[in-house]
């Protein structure tokens, strides 16, 4: 992008241009020449200033919405990978099976007593 | 969501949200120095302007046009100057939000890592509570099979690194 196609440079010539254009008005009022062509112009200036600050309102909101969706789905892929981790690891930690009790119970202990 | 669920989401949203706040501040930055970089070329190409009318001049070659062509570039280049100043000013603004956003980066990554760590090691309390009734149900097993089985002494002791780290703990918890 050119310097002068930056929006603060267009901001800035349209602000100039209001300025010379008013100080012309001011002179033509005090001249008493007509000022239609004048109050023209001006309109035209304002005009372009509103679009201008329409546009940039328009892209800062499109920007912030992009950027929520951007960080909402960032975010979901960091949660999941820590997710996955922490289930990967647990998984690691599943134990053997217990050794039973029936298993080493001494059905012939009755034998034994007295 | 679980509780669970929903701290690792909080901590990698904020993960999310400083990233976004570092590439936006990294953009702004990148923006504010495409900026000064064009306003100095733009005096750099001015000044060689100006300097090859005077060499020009000076080696004789002088034409009547020289005069009205170096007051424009005089006025354009007074005319960037402060145009050059508000850049640099701007392009200096742009670094410190860098600095705090790679900070946050940092801090939000840490927490995270925190979050899964301390959920870990959840984990492996429960785990190493699980291993111990294994180990005592299976040590007092083996102690009853010998006293059955019987000759001399049991082949099994713990390991000496675990017996140590079961020592230390149990000193650390009063149970010696």
């Amino acid at each position: 992008m050119e310097l002068r196609d930056s929006p603060v440079m267009v901001a800035l010539e349209l602000a100039s241009r209001q300025a010379a254009a008013s100080s012309r008005l001011r002179a033509a009022l005090l001249a008493g020449a007509d000022t239609t062509p004048i109050r023209a112009e001006l309109a035209d200036l304002d005009r372009q200033v509103a679009e201008l600050a329409a546009e940039q309102a328009a892209e800062t909101a499109s920007t912030e919405a992009n950027m929520a969706e951007r960080i909402d789905t960032a975010a979901a892929k960091l949660a999941a990978d820590v997710t996955s981790r922490l289930a990967a690891f647990q998984d690691a930690l599943k134990l053997p099976a217990a050794p039973s009790e029936q298993a080493v119970s001494n059905p012939f202990s009755f034998c034994c007593v007295g | 969501m679980s509780h669970v669920d929903s701290e690792i989401a909080g901590a990698a949203h904020s993960v999310a949200t400083a990233q976004q706040q570092l590439e936006s501040a990294s953009a702004k930055l990148a923006s504010a120095g495409e900026q000064y970089e064009l306003v100095e070329r733009r005096v750099v190409a001015l000044n060689v302007k100006r300097d090859n009318i005077v060499s020009r001049r000076v080696g004789g070659d002088q034409r009547p046009s020289d005069a009205a062509e170096l007051a424009l570039i005089d006025a354009d280049r007074e005319a960037l100057a402060p145009i050059l100043a508000e850049s640099q000013e701007e392009m200096a603004a742009a670094r410190g939000p860098v600095q705090a956003a790679k900070r946050a980066v940092d801090l939000s990554k840490q927490n995270l890592q925190l979050v899964e760590d301390r959920l870990a090691m959840a984990a492996l309390l429960e785990h190493a509570a699980q291993l111990g009734d294994r180990l005592y149900a299976t040590i007092k097993q083996l102690d009853d099979l010998h006293s059955r089985v019987g000759g001399g002494r049991l082949p099994w002791a713990p390991p000496r690194d675990l017996y140590q780290a079961l020592h230390r703990r149990a000193a650390q918890y009063g149970l010696l």
